[in-house]
């Protein structure tokens, strides 16, 4: 692992947002649904990411700090906005939840990403966390670090996150992790 | 496991979604941050100026005062104030969330926060405005033991002693207003958070 205890601030913070500038964008799209809000909230992480650098001592990777930073500043974003957005669930309402669009043709790309995002941005924020990081790559482990949930929880939790995929977007096929 | 959406890989349709990363210079960024933490800084500052105005005008009157109960009680409603400035920048501070804060400990701080501030609002008498009451009373009280000549002249203080109650009252019922609004936006966030 780089050594980045020499390296200063900004310069942390250009190789965040080389390297992690595209996930950050898709965070912030997870998180906010309106176009120009979503620009706002970019910012905000984009800030926090660069203020964050300065206590930033590499005892966890900078990729956890990336996303551990990231996600804070949406989440006190979340909580700023909580009263003029609808009511969050949980996994496991959506795991009860009637499988109505299982059978919807999915046709393109498009349509099954916007079909994620509503999902995802429904939910509750832990488990917004955890399936973001989930879909971002990330192992248990990883997810753990971020959110500091037990790897027994983070288990249970991405279990219930391919549960709900298999069932809400089933159409028959590949296989996924 | 099977499992896509219409047919392709959720990670891959996640991580292949056209999105446009924000360009913003070091500079950008350094002026937007500096911008945000003088907005803080300015928020409390204003507060902290008003109070100590407050003060400069009482001191202001003190010299005037050759009453030694009106003194009192200008002293006390300095003090009064003193004390509201302390518990503004002091206890009652905003505090701010750790940037590299696991998820658990930034909710657990937001929960935190929120409650804080609604006990803060509905304390207020405690804080806020019952200091300033004993500085008020004494002078109130000095005036009219210096200038009442005839017991009809306590009757014309009487629309103050009835407005100034009524306006801490009013004040009070605000905060107190406030309070159930924070503690509203608590529940919600309970629920949000619950698992």
């Amino acid at each position: 692992m780089r050594d980045y205890l020499d390296v200063g601030q900004d310069e942390l913070y250009r190789e965040t947002a080389d390297s992690y500038g595209a996930a950050v964008a898709r965070l912030a799209r997870a998180y906010e649904a309106d176009a120009d809000r979503r620009r706002d909230l970019v910012q905000e992480i984009h800030i926090a990411l660069w203020r964050s650098f300065t206590s930033f001592d590499g005892r966890c990777s900078l990729r956890t700090w990336v996303y551990r930073v990231s996600h804070n500043a949406a989440i006190s974003y979340v909580m700023r906005q909580q009263r003029n957005n609808a009511p969050l669930v949980t996994l496991e309402d959506l795991e009860s939840l009637p499988d109505g669009r299982a059978g919807e043709d999915a046709a393109d790309r498009s349509r099954a990403l916007e079909r994620l995002l509503a999902l995802i941005q429904q939910l509750k924020p832990v488990d917004r966390q955890v399936i973001l990081s989930y879909l971002e790559g990330m192992d248990a482990a990883a997810i753990g670090e971020i959110t500091g949930l037990s790897p027994g929880n983070v288990a249970t939790k991405i279990h219930r996150i391919k549960h709900i995929l298999t069932r809400q977007f089933h159409q028959g096929g590949r296989h996924v992790g | 496991m099977s499992d896509n959406l219409g047919g392709d890989d959720p990670i891959q349709v996640w991580q292949s979604q056209p999105v446009e990363p924000l360009i913003m210079s070091i500079d950008e960024i350094r002026k937007k941050a500096s911008k945000f933490q003088r907005r803080i800084r300015g928020r409390n500052l204003r507060e902290t100026v008003a109070s100590f105005v407050a003060i400069g005008i009482i001191a202001l009157f003190f010299k005037w005062y050759p009453d030694p109960v009106q003194r009192i009680g200008s002293c006390l409603t300095i003090a009064g104030y003193l004390y509201v400035i302390w518990r503004m920048n002091g206890p009652a501070a905003a505090g701010r969330v750790p940037l590299d804060a696991t998820f658990e400990s930034c909710l657990t701080f937001h929960r935190r926060e929120l409650a804080r501030q609604r006990d803060l609002l509905r304390t207020v008498w405690r804080w806020y405005l019952g200091p300033l009451v004993p500085g008020l009373a004494v002078s109130i009280i000095g005036v009219m033991a210096r200038r009442a000549r005839h017991p009809s002249d306590w009757l014309r203080v009487l629309p103050f002693l009835i407005v100034l109650p009524v306006v801490f009252w009013i004040i009070g019922r605000l905060n107190g207003r406030a309070a159930d609004c924070l503690q509203r936006h608590i529940d919600d966030l309970e629920r949000a958070v619950e698992q």
